[in-house]
């Protein structure tokens, strides 16, 4: 399955600290419904080119529910009008921060199949709302406001939290905060991806955030049942236990040509962060079809990238067929290419062979 | 209609207007037990009929509460007494649908409970101060939870024990009927409360009696099932808790509380945990060789 990450606009509601799109200044307006139309063109041309293969959309921004919910219905009559024998193939999903969700969006998203909302959340103070400093108290009250309603509707929203330097402080109360939040569980803890200087008071280091998820997991371990759903020590166990392979974009190292990013102005990337830093750009979705756009030999370089780390940095490490060196993004704002490992990768390996293996007592087996 | 059951005082002519509802009579009198029950009978479904009196349990007329045999007894009672002048009331005692609820802030209470308990009489202690006894409440827990000796329910112990998901919060503000998804309160001018406090303050939510049906839909309804999330809106509350999801932040606003609720909750929390194991496993088909082969 192929994934396109639909941006639908750049502005957002938020002024999050970590958020690469505030950073690089969004620019306005959202994608015109005359380009949205194109793109679901462009989605069925690829589908009935290749009929055993399904798009998964992710609705992303900014924050995609700025656009309105009539923008949802627009999109779903582009969809029954251009995609009328591929639609069964197409799975939407959306990144939103919920804050603006209302009853109102609850019948498009139906209509278009969407039954999760990925969301993001984090309780302390400065680093996610509106405004400078960011207003935290507004941002969670409208959260929550968002989620009531959500749940009322029957969606799901799987929350991301973010581990930034504030986390390490009292990690066990964060993550009791979240379990507590998400009875039923449903959340990821991931790293703050930070590469400049800019907030040094939320950047932490793969070693840091090792410790962070060490700092949880025996009390994850000894009540899965009462935590379910918790990431990353779920998937690792599915892994790990169960010989499930569960991996994300990162890890998967299948990026290269299963992944793109339209942006609102229809620019084609790679995926959202590197639309963001304007690397692996592939033209516009109004000129290039997809199976093009998906084909493009600047690709290519991740595929190599696999063999290149496979022979050199990550060669011999037993964690290769769960990490292929992580996102290769990650290399970029240190050595200026795709080429090497990246650390937040091997914070991975770290975690499993420091915290996951002696606690549990099983070895993480390699992967045929 | 709705599903709430309704809490209010014995008073006929307001009974009168709840027709077909089932109903929780408060009483303050023990001698108007029977006519209070016998006339919410009549038109209603009798969910509990609840005595409050400032008396001890020993000071009851327990003659007459046995023609309630059949009644859903809830005795809300300042102590248990001098066992001495109730011991021969133990067999009637327990032959009665009772509970027996005395107050945490009593110091005896934790005796008086471990009595009725091992009496087998049901029985439950009801939170008042804001900053209870957390040593003594987990020592009664250990002996609820734990205890191997035959024993009555003690609430809100049971409920917990009995009633604990992994992944729903554990409500027990049922036990003295403030819980407002499953009752409401009404004053005899038939103004509507969400707990029996909000009723004696004069906090209604609906002063229209014939409107009891469309409670459920009042935004300001719907706000408090959801105000659970407060907790999730300050920086150093009670949703950083592990115990909070059978706590509910029930004890939050008293700075002493912490951390003698905390680690209350924490144990409750586990023995919580242990009770639903011994659910699970009561449910599991175990191999028994030596029983006859299923037909």
């Amino acid at each position: 399955m192929a994934t396109m990450i639909l941006k639908i606009t750049e502005q957002c509601n938020s002024n999050c600290a970590y958020c690469d799109v505030v950073t690089n200044k969004p620019r306005a307006g959202h994608m015109p419904l005359a380009l949205l139309e194109t793109v679901f063109q462009r989605l069925n041309e690829f589908l009935e080119a290749d009929p055993r293969t399904e798009m998964n959309v992710i609705w992303h921004g900014g924050e995609p529910l700025l656009v309105g919910p009539d923008y949802f219905r627009a999109a779903h009559a582009f969809q029954q009008k251009h995609c009328r024998g591929t639609q069964g193939r197409i799975r939407h999903g959306i990144q939103s921060n919920l804050t603006l969700f209302s009853d109102a969006f609850a019948e498009p998203f139906r209509a278009l199949g969407i039954d999760q909302i990925g969301t993001s959340f984090d309780p302390e103070p400065g680093v996610r709302g509106p405004g400078k400093p960011s207003n935290t108290d507004l941002y969670n009250r409208n959260f929550m406001r968002g989620d009531v309603t959500a749940r009322r509707h029957g969606l799901g929203a799987g929350i991301i939290y973010v581990v930034t330097k504030r986390s390490l402080e009292r990690p066990l109360e964060v993550f009791y905060y979240l379990t507590n939040l998400r009875l039923d569980g449903g959340f990821n803890m991931n790293p703050v991806l930070l590469y400049d200087s800019r907030r040094d008071d939320l950047a932490i280091t793969p070693h840091e955030y090792v410790e962070f998820l060490g700092a949880l997991f025996p009390v994850w371990w000894k009540h899965q049942a009462r935590y379910p759903n918790v990431d990353p020590f779920y998937s690792l166990t599915s892994i790990i236990r169960d010989r499930e392979l569960r991996l994300g974009c990162s890890d998967s190292g299948r990026c290269a040509y299963g992944h793109v990013n339209v942006d609102p102005a229809g620019e084609t990337s790679q995926c959202g962060r590197s639309s963001d830093w304007g690397l692996l750009s592939y033209g516009n979705i109004r000129d290039r079809s997809l199976a093009d756009i998906l084909r493009d030999t600047q690709r290519d370089v991740l595929m190599e990238r696999n063999n290149i780390l496979r022979n050199g940095e990550c060669g011999g490490c037993r964690f290769w067929s769960i990490c292929h060196g992580g996102c290769p993004l990650d290399s970029w704002p240190k050595h200026g290419d795709l080429l090497h490992r990246s650390e937040w990768g091997c914070s991975r390996k770290a975690f499993v062979e420091r915290y996951y293996e002696p606690i549990t007592g099983l070895r993480f087996v390699p992967h045929e | 209609m709705s599903t709430h059951v309704i809490v209010c005082d014995y008073d006929e002519a307001l009974i009168s207007r709840l027709e077909r509802r089932r109903l929780v009579v408060r009483v303050d009198d023990p001698s108007r037990l029977n006519d209070a029950a016998r006339f919410a009978q009549e038109r209603n479904a009798l969910h509990a009929l609840w005595l409050r009196v400032d008396a001890p349990l020993s000071g009851l007329p327990f003659t007459m509460l046995e023609a309630l045999h059949a009644v859903p007894l809830y005795l809300d009672v300042t102590a248990v007494g001098n066992f001495r002048t109730w011991r021969d009331q133990v067999d009637r005692l327990r032959r009665l649908n009772v509970l027996v609820m005395v107050p945490e802030d009593a110091p005896v209470s934790y005796r008086d409970l471990r009595i009725l308990s091992s009496l087998l009489i049901p029985c439950g202690i009801r939170f008042g101060s804001p900053c209870p006894d957390w040593e003594a409440l987990t020592d009664l827990l250990y002996y609820a939870a734990y205890g191997k000796v035959l024993h009555a329910p003690i609430q809100p112990f049971h409920f917990v024990l009995s009633g604990y998901e992994r992944h729903q919060r554990t409500d027990f503000s049922g036990i003295t009927f403030d819980d407002p998804s499953r009752y409401l309160h009404i004053d005899s001018r038939g103004c509507i409360a969400l707990t029996r406090k909000e009723l004696e303050q004069g906090a209604f939510i609906e002063s229209d009696l014939e409107k009891l049906d469309a409670v459920g839909d009042l935004p300001a309804y719907q706000s408090r099932l959801e105000s659970w999330r407060d907790f999730f809106l300050k920086q150093d509350g009670c949703a950083y808790c592990p115990g909070w999801r059978i706590c509910l932040g029930a004890f939050a606003g008293t700075p002493g509380n912490r951390p003698g609720c905390q680690k209350f909750f924490a144990e409750f929390l586990e023995a919580a945990e242990y009770h639903l194991d011994l659910r699970t496993e009561a449910t599991r088909t175990i191999l028994r060789p030596w029983d006859a082969c299923p037909a």
